[in-house]
């Protein structure tokens, strides 16, 4: 079943079209990349989806079911980690928890266990008694987490999550990322930095505009763009260097030599890394450096967007 | 529930503010302290009157003059004396040139009474002394067409006709006692401050967004907070009450409860006030500036720093002066017939600016 579907929806605040005519589907288990400039519609669509915000146009599905009619079984379902620290300063970490999850009906063992199963999860349990306001960036980020969790959402909307944390903390979010997911969790993550997104996500959206202008794997979106990869290597013996050789392996379209530098440029789609190394060791070819310079998604989002992510 | 669950964050959360609490126990506590004592002197309610000359003149003789003559011995006992005029210009006269403070005819029409603009306080006695009496004879007429052998007592007329209580320093209030209650109806006009912060805060905690995600209406959340908001600031507005009832001694009488109910109301007047002004405002702090100026005028001509003349038109600008007045009733005189009004009022003002809050939260997306 799908977790998430959005089907033609619009969200217009005046005359500025926010989101324009989206549609998007989300499978059970997966880790959704939503990657947009400021401005594209990425927070309008989380918002829609979390019940902040309703579209002027189009519906959203839930486990199946229609938010609009549904609104209390969606909200139940869904978990949020706002892009702001969004807790309290004069209640405990413990209290902070506590209170966001019991306003989704939990009540008391249950709720305490899962206050502490929340608080265990995000690493703060030895902190449960202490103030917010005692705490590094990093750690308020993992409470702003914890507070989205204790109730067991089946959907966890991520918008921003390690923004301004040192990279520990980072890598921590991350690994709690991977985690919720393996537990059953599906995820929509949305984030500036690229490389989080290529390293969790199993599927990305690029919006622009208050439209997806691109979807799918990480390769698929690279395939988007070109379907060559360059290699470039630095050698020592250009002399031993077989260029027919190297242009037989599968996938290669041409290499270029030039002083002590070769160019081999490949499609994409064919991973044959190994396969060129090996020929260039057995021909008795020194490599002293590699560079694989396939597009990333940095590039892809240039390519598509005509724009940095940051701009 | 959820209600209950947001009340209860409200309360926790203000009583761990220390702003909270400084405004709202330690300021009104420390200014109580100071007022009350650098202005102990201010309050001396002790006024010498002295005896009481009063001329009047009988020309009817009839059905009225055992009751004035009743009413005179009553009177020699409260130093006022009655001396006989031999007519009504002498009379005059008296009272003119101030020989008497008061000059009493009783005629075909009824008792006429004159007094001296100039004395005041005297008038004031005679004048009460006199009103007390009229009522007495209506009252004794009534009884007599029933029971003729009916005679009024002596003891009884002069209970009647001289308000004791009025002249008695004692109930009047000290310094302390006047700022204790002063303060406290400002400190509840203070609640404004939070209640202007009550829904945006939410917004500017970026909190209310996770709060509407929740399974939680919206209508919950609004009730839950000014529930929780009207309990945090009328429990900081009992404290200051019971902290100058038991460590400054101050009076607050004998219908505690009645004055609790309104300091109920007027927590709810201000909260509710903020609340609406925060809709009315652009921003945040725009809504916390005009708020704050209207405590300060309110407080100004409210008497929370000195008395002020209750029937100046100034005075009633603010709602201070009508709540401070209405307790002073209350305490010093047992009157409670400005209570109800004064809790209608409070609640009907509250619930104008409620109505605008209600209406701007369910127009936005949001809070």
């Amino acid at each position: 079943m799908n977790m998430l579907e959005i089907k033609q929806v619009t969200k217009k605040f005046g005359d500025f079209i926010a989101v324009d005519h989206m549609s998007l589907t989300v499978a059970e288990g997966e880790i959704f990349g939503f990657l947009g400039a400021n401005g594209a519609g990425k927070s309008t669509t989380i918002h829609m989806i979390a019940g902040l915000l309703r579209p002027n146009a189009g519906e959203i599905k839930i486990l199946g079911k229609d938010i609009a009619k549904h609104r209390q079984f969606a909200k139940r379902h869904i978990g949020i980690v706002p892009q702001e620290i969004a807790i309290y300063e004069h209640l405990t970490a413990y209290e902070n928890v506590e209170f966001f999850a019991g306003l989704y009906g939990l009540r008391g063992a249950e709720l305490r266990q899962r206050v502490e199963e929340a608080l265990e999860f995000v690493g703060l349990s030895d902190k449960r008694k202490s103030y917010p306001k005692h705490f590094s960036g990093g750690m308020k980020r993992r409470l702003n987490i914890a507070c989205a969790l204790a109730h067991r959402p089946k959907l966890i909307i991520m918008d921003e999550p390690t923004v301004g944390i040192d990279p520990q903390s980072r890598n921590d979010i991350l690994a709690s990322v991977k985690k919720l997911n393996e537990m059953g969790c599906t995820i929509i993550y949305t984030s500036h930095y690229m490389e989080e997104v290529e390293e969790i996500c199993t599927r990305i959206a690029i919006i622009d505009h208050g439209k997806i202008i691109a979807e799918g794997t990480k390769e698929q979106l690279e395939a988007m763009i070109t379907d060559t990869k360059d290699i470039w290597l630095e050698i020592r013996g250009m002399d031993r260097l077989n260029k027919e050789k190297l242009q037989s392996i599968h996938g290669v379209k041409a290499v270029q030599c030039d002083d002590n530098m070769v160019k081999i440029s490949s499609d994409i789609s064919v991973n044959n890394l190994n396969e060129i190394v090996q020929c260039l060791i057995h021909d008795g070819v020194e490599i002293r450096s590699l560079e694989d310079k396939s597009p990333n998604l940095e590039t892809v989002f240039l390519a598509l967007t005509g724009r940095n992510l940051r701009d | 529930m959820n209600i209950f669950r947001i009340a209860a964050k409200e309360i926790k959360s203000d009583f761990r503010d220390v702003r909270t609490l400084f405004f709202m126990l330690l300021f009104p506590i420390v200014l109580m302290f100071i007022l009350g004592t650098a202005l102990s002197n201010a309050f001396h309610w002790t006024i010498s009157v002295g005896d009481v000359h009063v001329l009047y003149n009988d020309q009817q003789a009839g059905t009225l003059s055992p009751y004035i003559q009743t009413m005179i011995q009553a009177a020699k006992k409260a130093h006022i004396d009655f001396q006989e005029a031999s007519d009504h210009i002498k009379g005059i006269k008296a009272v003119q040139e101030g020989k008497a403070d008061g000059y009493m005819e009783i005629g075909p029409h009824g008792v006429e009474l004159y007094t001296n603009e100039r004395n005041k306080i005297k008038g004031s006695i005679v004048e009460g002394m006199m009103a007390a009496f009229v009522g007495r004879y209506q009252l004794a007429m009534a009884v007599s067409e029933v029971n003729p052998g009916f005679v009024p007592s002596n003891q009884r007329m002069h209970d009647e006709y001289i308000q004791e209580r009025s002249l008695h320093s004692k109930r009047k209030p000290g310094a302390m006692d006047y700022y204790a209650v002063a303060m406290t109806t400002m400190i509840a006009l203070y609640s404004a401050l939070p209640g202007s912060a009550l829904l945006r805060g939410e917004r500017t905690r970026k909190t209310a967004d996770r709060l509407l995600a929740a399974p939680v209406r919206k209508s919950e959340i609004f009730i839950g907070k000014l529930v929780g908001n009207v309990a945090a600031n009328f429990l900081c507005v009992a404290v200051v009450m019971l902290f100058s009832q038991w460590v400054f001694h101050a009076d607050w009488g004998h219908h505690v409860s009645l004055v609790w109910l309104l300091l109920l109301t007027e927590v709810v007047l201000a909260i509710s006030f903020g609340l609406g002004m925060s809709y009315m405002a652009k921003t945040e702090g725009a809504a916390r500036t005009i708020a704050m100026v209207i405590i300060q005028l309110s407080s100004f001509f409210g008497g929370a720093y000195f008395p002020i003349d209750e029937t100046a038109w100034y005075a009633h600008l603010s709602p201070l002066s009508r709540m401070n007045d209405t307790i002073f009733k209350i305490v010093y005189a047992n009157d409670l017939s400005r209570v109800v009004p004064t809790m209608l009022l409070n609640i009907g003002i509250a619930a104008l600016f409620l109505v605008v809050a209600v209406v701007s939260v369910a127009r936005r997306e949001g809070l």
